[in-house]
């Protein structure tokens, strides 16, 4: 039951905050072009080629990613969050807190990424094939060009 | 005397510039909707056809004045990607190395060739060459000295074992090459024939510039049709400019098309023809 409480209260705002705030970016290159994509652990949005400000985003991805930041999220509120906090007070706020700061986060980068958004179900960039090269970068902060 | 033609294909409209037609860059730099840059624009420069231009950028706090307001913003919020040069001069953008560039060759020669009606446009990787009359980067190719742009390299018959199938060409392999693959124009195809494009494409043969635009959402060529248009029409240079709803067309005093309302309030460079 505690499980499910720390859950609700502070692994899935928690993994909103994280998904915006820390995330890998990914560049893809194939000779003298490349592409920047963002996430982890699979890429599930990079600006578009075709448009100021667009994005294309991959669902599969997306949802992939988002349960694998709640499940890091919860193995480490689960084994940290000391259990007599959980119905308190201070437990209240801290999760009032986070859930405003996740919901905020995720409000601004669907916001930010809704220009035109173009949506593939799995890959972001078959015209690169298996071939190209990738880097993985740890970002900070929403991925966006600027 | 430029002489301007209007046509179209379903929604793709081509607007023909021939007899010396002058290409000139047009940056806003006051805080105002985009069309009404152009149309204030078009007077001030007496240019007869003006599109979008290049693809542009925002700060996380601009996108949110965009995503949540309706005014425009001050054009020094937006951030055009791709050098935009007129006069020799560097007036707006960032230099964008990995994209194209479309300009209307110049420097001392080709200014007194301009002045003759024999004008040269051209398409080149990188920024444009500072020495044109007008040039802007950042765009995608579709065609450049009459190789056309496409998803994948081809080659003719012939061709030796191991020509790349996608990115740089070996010179060994260059002269099979018949089409060049690239991610940009790979990108705009992979969307069909349903979203806003704008393509600017010059004939030398023909002495006649093509400007096409087609409105986001409506049915129309892909990237592959507005190609293939282009070759009919003998183009041996030509670029996509800022797509999707970017798309802007203003002709005759009028738009043809206009962009979605958040690219109103901040794109800052269009591409003005008299």
């Amino acid at each position: 039951m505690s499980g499910l409480i720390i859950l609700t209260k502070y692994s899935i705002p928690a993994s909103l905050i994280s998904f915006v705030l820390f995330t890998i970016k990914t560049v893809t290159s194939y000779n003298d072009e490349s592409m920047i994509s963002y996430g982890f652990p699979l890429s599930c949005y990079a600006p578009s080629n075709v448009s100021s400000m667009a994005y294309d985003i991959a669902i599969a991805p997306l949802i992939i990613d988002m349960i694998s930041y709640t499940l890091i999220c919860h193995f480490i509120a689960f084994f940290s969050t000391p259990k007599k906090i959980v119905s308190n007070r201070c437990g209240n706020i801290v999760s009032v807190f986070l859930w405003l700061g996740g919901l905020s986060l995720i409000a601004f980068t669907a916001t930010a990424i809704s220009f035109s958004p173009h949506f593939v179900l799995w890959e972001l960039d078959s015209y690169f094939g298996d071939e190209a090269k990738r880097s993985y970068i740890f970002h900070l902060g929403p991925g966006m060009s600027l | 005397m430029t002489q301007f033609s209007h046509s179209s294909i379903g929604n793709t409209h081509i607007i023909a510039c021939t007899g010396g037609v002058q290409m000139i860059m047009l940056v806003r730099r006051t805080k105002e909707y985009f069309t009404d840059f152009i149309k204030r624009a078009a007077v001030e420069h007496d240019v007869k056809v003006v599109v979008n231009g290049s693809f542009t950028d925002l700060s996380y706090g601009a996108i949110a004045a965009v995503r949540l307001g309706n005014k425009p913003l001050e054009a020094n919020e937006s951030t055009p990607i791709g050098q935009v040069i007129q006069d020799g001069k560097l007036i707006a953008g960032t230099s964008s190395p990995g994209k194209y560039s479309f300009s209307q060759i110049s420097g001392p020669y080709a200014y007194t060739k301009t002045m003759c009606g024999i004008d040269q446009f051209s398409v080149q990787m990188g920024n444009g060459p500072m020495a044109t009359t007008s040039a802007i980067g950042g765009v995608a190719p579709i065609i450049i000295d009459g190789l056309p742009y496409g998803e994948n390299n081809l080659y003719s018959a012939g061709a030796p074992n191991g020509a790349p199938p996608k990115g740089e060409v070996d010179s060994k392999f260059k002269y099979f090459l018949t089409q060049k693959s690239n991610a940009m124009y790979s990108a705009i195809l992979s969307r069909g024939g349903a979203v806003g494009k704008t393509a600017i494409g010059y004939s030398s043969s023909e002495r006649t510039l093509f400007v096409v635009s087609q409105a986001d959402g409506a049915p129309g060529l892909d990237a592959n049709g507005i190609r293939a248009n282009f070759i009919a029409k003998r183009v041996n240079n030509a670029v996509f400019m800022d797509c999707s709803d970017s798309a802007t067309l203003y002709y005759d005093g009028k738009f043809l098309i206009k962009p979605g309302d958040d690219k109103n309030e901040f794109l800052t460079v269009a591409v003005g023809f008299k």
